[in-house]
């Protein structure tokens, strides 16, 4: 699993949801939480902690977002060879299987879809950590 | 011909008993999943130029096809204001700005779960960005529109769906 001391960012146009997911990731024992309010003040936050070598180590974004979607931020960082390897997670409430078929080939490490409890986040968790970081570690 | 009966299905598919269908089991299931009363629905009907008198609502503006929708949810803040409580874990009043943002995020799910249902029989509903409101601020729709509405109770207060149709 993450270490307590993962930096990450907690993407969604609802600052409601953002504090849901936020104290779900606290209750987990994680403390170092950021907050972006859209995709493009998310990408502006990852390209500005990476240039400072502080780079988020985790992003859970939501998908339906105005000024750019979890998918198009998704995508912005599989293109950036620096943050293509940053376990990326995409909440949605839709769960059609074009949907989530377009956000696996577009690389994403895992799929939660709204509403959601502490143990499923937590469960989704794991699995990026051992995706991106491998059975090991997990453990 | 009357003006409900231009809203019949015959002019509108997408005003389908199986969109009733899809719409009631999708509140049903999203706000049961967070933690309030199940809804109780009463019997929907068809109207023009139809106003809530609930205290917000949540739009969203999609297209079925080619036709442009709208969705709207107009709800009472007291069973938001629960299910937010649930959510968060912390009191939160029903007539605070909160109630605003909660409700948006809520009826995303709603409508996440209508179109998900939805879009497996054979529609193919689109999604937007979900604008909530306090009632009375809702933008007037000057476009001529006709909506199927499915009232729904919880906790025995009046909550609406209202599906709009634009011609």
């Amino acid at each position: 699993m993450f270490s307590p001391n993962t930096k990450f960012l907690v993407v969604d146009d609802f600052a409601t949801m953002r504090k849901v997911v936020k104290k779900v990731l606290m209750e987990l024992g994680y403390t170092d939480i950021h907050e972006a309010a859209d995709g493009k003040l998310a990408l502006e936050a990852i390209q500005q902690a990476k240039a400072v070598n502080q780079p988020f180590q985790c992003i859970v974004s939501d998908w339906n977002m105005p000024n750019m979607s979890g998918l198009e931020l998704l995508k912005s960082c599989k293109a950036d060879p620096g943050l293509k390897d940053t376990p990326f997670m995409l909440v949605t409430a839709e769960s059609e299987k074009d949907q989530i078929i377009e956000a696996a080939k577009s690389g994403v490490s895992e799929y939660v879809v709204k509403p959601f409890n502490a143990a499923t986040l937590k469960e989704k968790l794991t699995r990026v950590y051992t995706k991106h970081f491998g059975a090991a570690k997990a453990a | 011909m009357s003006t409900a009966l231009k809203l019949s299905t015959i002019t509108h598919p997408v005003l389908e008993k199986l969109v009733v269908s899809h719409v009631c089991s999708g509140i049903k299931d999203t706000i049961s999943q967070l933690g309030a009363s199940s809804p109780i629905f009463k019997t929907h009907f068809f109207a023009e130029r139809w106003q809530s008198n609930s205290k917000v609502t949540v739009i969203l503006d999609f297209k079925q096809a080619e036709q442009p929708l709208q969705a709207r949810m107009h709800f009472d803040p007291k069973p938001i204001a629960t299910m937010l409580e649930a959510m968060l874990g912390d009191k939160v009043d029903p007539n605070s700005p909160d109630v605003l943002d909660g409700v948006g995020e809520i009826s995303n799910m709603i409508y996440g779960l209508i179109k998900t249902k939805a879009n497996g029989n054979g529609f193919s509903f689109g999604m937007s960005t979900p604008k909530a409101y306090f009632t009375k601020d809702v933008p007037v729709q000057l476009n001529k529109h006709q909506s199927l509405i499915i009232p729904f109770t919880i906790d025995n207060l009046e909550c609406f769906f209202e599906l709009v149709a634009f011609e």
